[in-house]
């Protein structure tokens, strides 16, 4: 946490009173307040659905309030729209980045907003004042660089870039670390001390804990659409955030119970793809979770989506249970017991305009018809099996999987495949972007698989996932394999994190 | 992930244009025809004509979005200035079709943006429409032939023109189009803009950019080169004909695809079109001057069309990997 | 066992069905205006048959493609597959089993062709399929020299096909409709039928789950280039003749039809039963113009208008194309 002595209630600039927000049937904020300082750090946690993104929409001008003010300065205001809320002040980096990749760098910074010379665009102020912000920043990117080749990391640089460039005083930001790397998150969290320094105010909405203990000046908790607690980080711990959020105790996450482990399922042998992993080798046995860690771009996804059959690979091999698996082609991977959870449940996991049933049964089709005609009686029934078991919260399994919320939506990936009844199972970021409650229920969840003698392997970017889940981790660094480290009670989150930075050879154990 | 950018820029630019140069070299030594300066100078002019209906189509493309009219877009503008020039003379008739061309170009924005219509099926109604008018007009087949003097000739003479020896009113109009639109799109506040609402329109959106409006300059400058395009075709001809618009919806898009205008939006300029323009005009050009009956025309266009969308296809950025 | 215009059907929301109860409005209002402006004329007996036999031919090709559609695709190019298999009808029209085999063949063979380029190529379907247009077009052309073909042998087979009964209906409206049922039954109650929906919502997802968008893409244009020869067939024996160009425009009311039909052109939504609808309404239309006196013109300007007001009322649940 930084020290910033200016920070007072009197630097208040930014204000919102009891504002309440209600939709058809839904009552998403109410009588909710909430202030910023100049130059603070303030977080904003709540679980999914809480009503986060609905105040975050009130404050930038994309929702109108149903009642409440909004001050600036102490001076009520009203936003028309989203280009009003810029215009004085509050600017916002949302998670789906709005970056134009055909563009480069400079335009993106200023777009709707290039520096003219009377009726025509003034270039050389334009790359010029570019060039300004990106050192301010410290970045080491060029102004004439295309937007879409850069990485995510320094995309979202450019969004914060974009709001400096509108004057703003107040840079809200969601989610920010969800695609970044532990190096570019730690960049992001310079770049957050010099705004600071710049009396720019951030609101930091994120469901990584440890990070807002680290930047953030205060912290408020939204729970179901009301205010629950404002306060400075150093009079709140962790686990109180967390029991506000959620309402209640929540004990140990992830319970991990040891697995009395069987014959190895999955064998992978030297698997290539030029130019993006090297000589991947690794085991699965029955009952075991392994966790893949590595920085964010190392490889991890990609070597799972290749051990999978959703890309191909150069060579090396993929054997379940002692038999060759064909390379590239998921429907076999399937029908040899493989299952995968992929990292974007909204892109590759669902088909999110159709229902539940269509969704949970696509992979089984096969199983359940005779002849290539359904058995609908045998579809629904099995649908709504798992639809109970999981507890995935919805009035009917013909509810359009569009309209379930993030936890619930990756459970309905999840007993996609459950019903397949796979030997082994590849999660990919299980829990990203998932409230608390989900997570658990989630992690209970894969537990109950591994007693149950299917392998698991867990892709994650969070070292207490990995730790609280795996049996054993394996670490990944630009692609190729650094080490496999046995989860044990000695093991620390600095031995895996060291492993995973790579140069180390590989350790065994 | 690492680019090789000598190679992608080859791939972008100029791989189609070196297929069609090694083309145009089998060309000119199978038939010397072609290289007549009489030829040249007719390839010249067809440039300039179907260049001016591609300018337009580049402004949609850039904008993100897709305009199947323009072929019967320049009938029924064609149609309509003869009609008009034999009652009210040719000054006025030309400026009443241009301001027609323009409209119908306004409507097909009005129709994607403020009704929200997917341009696909907006552009493919008004084409229907239009379709169904030029008929009429013309009482289903035949033509019109047009009865006015321009400059004190008559317009195919006006139409084939030589001025300073190697220029022509088409290619004079068109290059002053290109070079116009060329310094629209890059100097001024409406031209940048429209790149980002081709290219993330939310992020336009957030950003102030009133991407309805812009989108309905972009058609309606297309719509204006289709009027311009019809005046030069109806002049070349000396007439308008019920079918002077079959196929230029698909020349034009060949046309402009091929110069590396990429269709899902924000991304291309006047010297794309320019390019991919020239490279059409040359293909059919040489499938005439060969002597290619007119059903093997048909198939080589659609093969053309196959080849460039492939070409396309493999020059984009892969968005997922699927 | 016809569908008449005026029965309200129901439609689940689920699966498409007419989306939005104001399209469905919208050709109600158009038929009763269309037929009552054309008075006694349109339903006489005579009048009706004519009607019936037309809808078919556009009403196979519908329901077929209505599949391609459903996927997220287009075929602008079956107004000259069809018109390729009615010249390959007129060419064999003595051996009505050679020119049903030939046809079939011959526009499965295009089918495929648009199959491997939209689906294994990932092209983008209009345009491609623009541009294969072009190419029948070529082979179309060459193929018949550019002449009429007429029938020169008298053959009853291939005359009941187009010009029969079948216990008092028309045999092409028993072609329709069993290929109807059969298409419906696909998309309803198959495997198939239900990756194809996959495909169209989400192919990326689909391949997660081990269904192969190519394959299923490949299928559907198979299908629909199958049912556009059996057409092609029906087209031809209607009068025993045939100009290569006749079938030209025909895509036009198919999509028109299919779009009415409840089907979202981004894929993923869409049913039989709707397209079927469509097939009805644009057949009335069309009749109902010539009987007024009104041209094909006026035809084509109130379809394109009565696309729009369509697309204007479906358009909550069209979530941006793919094209």
């Amino acid at each position: 946490m930084t020290e910033n002595v200016s920070v007072t209630r009197e630097n208040t600039f930014f204000r919102l009173e009891d504002i309440t927000k209600t939709f058809p049937g839904v009552k998403a904020l109410s009588v909710v307040s909430f202030d910023l300082r100049v130059g603070e750090v303030h977080a904003l946690c709540g679980e999914n659905g809480a009503g986060k993104s609905t105040l975050i929409k009130v404050m930038t001008g994309a929702h109108k309030k149903d009642s409440g003010s909004i001050f600036i300065d102490n001076e009520k205001v009203e936003f028309a729209n989203t280009h009003q809320a810029i215009e004085m002040g509050i600017s916002c980096v949302y998670q789906e980045l709005s970056i134009v990749p055909l563009l480069d760098v400079a335009r993106n910074l200023f777009i709707g907003n290039l520096p003219m010379k009377g009726k025509v665009i003034d270039y050389k102020k334009l790359y010029a004042d570019t060039a300004d912000i990106l050192k301010k920043l410290g970045l080491n990117i060029s102004p004439h660089e295309k937007a879409g080749d850069l990485s995510v990391g320094q995309q979202q640089m450019i969004e914060i870039g974009r709001a400096l460039t509108r004057k703003a005083r107040c840079i809200i930001m969601d989610e920010p670390t969800s695609s970044l790397s532990e190096r570019e998150t730690d960049t992001l969290f310079e770049i957050i001390e010099i705004l600071k320094a710049q009396k720019i105010a951030v609101v930091y909405i994120s469901h990584k804990l440890d990070e807002v203990m680290h930047i953030a000046d205060r912290v408020t908790v939204i729970r179901d659409g009301q205010h629950i607690i404002t306060k400075d980080i150093c009079d709140i711990t962790e686990v109180q955030i967390i029991s506000n959020m959620i309402g209640r105790d929540l004990g140990n996450m992830y319970c991990k119970e040891p697995v009395n482990q069987k014959d190895t399922v999955l064998e992978v042998k030297n698997l290539t793809k030029d130019g993006v992993f090297k000589d991947i080798s690794f085991e699965v046995r029955a009952g075991e979770i392994l966790g893949f860690f590595g920085l964010v771009g190392a490889g991890r996804s990609e070597i799972m989506r290749a051990v999978f059959g959703a890309d191909k690979y150069d060579s090396g091999q993929v054997i379940i249970n002692g038999k060759a698996l064909k390379p590239g082609s998921p429907a076999a991977s399937i029908a040899s017991g493989l299952g995968f959870v992929t990292e974007d449940r909204k892109q590759e996991g669902l088909m999110l305009e159709l229902s539940i049933l269509a969704n949970m049964t696509l992979p089984k089709l096969k199983d359940l018809s005779s002849g290539g005609i359904i058995r609908r009686k045998a579809q629904r029934e099995i649908t709504q099996k798992y639809v109970d078991s999981i507890r995935i919260k919805t009035p009917s399994m013909n509810q359009l999987a569009v309209n379930l919320s993030g936890g619930n939506q990756q459970k309905i990936v999840i007993a996609k495949w459950l019903m397949m009844n796979p030997k082994v199972l590849i999660v990919d970021e299980p829990t990203r972007g998932i409230d608390v409650g989900s997570k658990a229920e989630i992690y209970a969840l894969m537990n109950e698989l591994a007693k149950g003698g299917v392998a698991i392997i867990v892709v994650s970017s969070e070292i207490e996932e990995v730790m609280g889940l795996g049996d054993s981790v394996v670490t990944i660094f630009e692609g190729r394999k650094t080490a496999r480290l046995k989860v044990t009670d000695t093991l620390t989150r600095e031995d895996i994190l060291a492993a995973s930075i790579g140069g180390v050879t590989v350790k065994c154990s | 992930m690492k680019n090789n950018k000598a190679l992608n820029f080859l791939k972008e630019h100029n791989a189609v244009v070196i297929m069609i140069l090694v083309f145009v070299a089998a060309v000119i030594i199978a038939s010397p025809k072609f290289t007549k300066l009489t030829n040249l100078f007719n390839l010249a002019m067809s440039i300039g004509t179907y260049g001016i209906l591609a300018i337009g189509l580049t402004f949609v493309f850039i904008v993100g979005g897709i305009d199947l009219s323009i072929g019967y877009q320049v009938a029924f503008c064609g149609t309509m200035l003869v009609i008009l020039t034999n009652a009210i003379g040719l000054a006025p008739a030309l400026i009443i079709v241009l301001s027609i061309g323009l409209s119908i170009g306004y409507l097909n924005g009005t129709i994607v943006t403020r009704l929200k219509i997917p341009p696909l099926i907006g552009t493919l109604a008004v084409m229907t429409a239009l379709n169904g008018l030029v008929l009429l007009l013309n009482n289903n087949s035949g033509n019109l032939s047009i009865k006015d003097t321009i400059f004190g000739m008559s317009l195919p003479e006006f139409y084939r023109l030589h001025i300073f020896g190697f220029l022509s009113p088409s290619i004079v109009i068109a290059l002053v189009l290109f070079v116009g639109f060329a310094l629209f799109l890059k100097y001024t506040r409406p031209g940048a803009d429209m790149y980002v609402t081709g290219g993330n329109r939310e992020a336009g959106a957030f950003s102030g950019i009133n991407n309805g409006r812009l989108t309905r300059i972009a058609y309606s400058i297309c719509g204006l080169c289709s009027a311009v395009c019809s005046f030069l075709l109806v002049s070349s001809l000396g007439a308008s004909t019920y079918n002077m618009g079959d196929g230029l919806d698909i020349t034009a898009i060949c046309a402009v695809v091929i110069g590396g205008v990429k269709m899902q939006g924000g991304k291309g300029n006047m010297a794309m079109c320019f390019m991919g323009v020239v490279t059409i005009q040359v293909i059919n050009n040489a499938m005439i001057k060969i002597g290619l009956h007119s059903s093997m025309q048909s198939l080589i266009t659609g093969i053309v069309v196959i080849l460039v969308l492939v070409l396309d296809k493999l020059t984009s950025k892969k968005a997922v990997n699927a | 066992m016809q569908l008449k215009a005026k029965e309200k059907p129901v439609f689940k929301a689920r699966n498409g069905g007419i989306q939005n109860l104001g399209i469905f409005i919208i050709m109600l209002v158009f038929i009763v205006i269309v037929v009552a402006l054309s008075g006694s004329k349109f339903l006489t007996p005579t009048n009706l048959l004519n009607l019936l036999r037309s809808i078919s031919v556009t009403g196979l090709m519908a329901v077929a493609t209505t599949l391609v559609m459903i996927t997220g695709n287009i075929d602008l190019s079956l107004g000259w597959m069809i018109g390729l298999a009615a010249c390959i009808t007129g060419v064999h029209s003595d051996n009505t089993a050679e020119a049903l085999v030939l046809a079939i063949l011959a526009c499965a063979a295009c089918g495929a062709f648009n199959g491997i380029l939209v689906g294994v190529l990932k092209l983008n379907a209009f345009i491609t399929t623009l541009g294969t247009m072009y190419a029948f077009k070529g082979i179309t052309m060459m193929y018949s020299d550019g002449k009429m073909l007429t029938a020169s042998v008298q053959n009853d087979s291939l005359k009941f096909i187009g010009q029969g009964n079948i216990l008092g209906v028309p045999t092409p409206i028993w072609i329709f409709l069993i290929a109807g049922l059969i298409f419906w039954f696909l998309l309803k109650r198959t495997t198939f039928g239900n990756r194809i929906y996959a495909v169209g919502a989400n192919p990326v997802s689909a391949k997660f789950s081990g269904v192969s968008s190519a394959r299923i893409i490949m299928a559907t244009y198979i299908l629909t280039g199958i049912v556009t020869g059996i057409a092609g067939v029906v087209f031809y024996s209607k009068v025993m003749s045939v100009q290569p160009y006749s079938g030209a425009g025909l895509e036009f009311d198919v999509l028109t039809a299919i779009v009415l039909g409840g089907t979202s052109v981004s894929g993923g939504k869409g049913n039989v039963l709707g397209t079927i609808i469509g097939v009805i309404f644009v057949g009335i239309l069309s009749n109902g113009f010539t009987l007024i006196g009104l041209g094909s013109n006026a035809q084509y300007i109130t379809q394109g208008v009565i696309l729009i007001l369509a697309m204007r009322a479906d358009v909550m649940s069209t979530r941006g194309m793919k094209v």
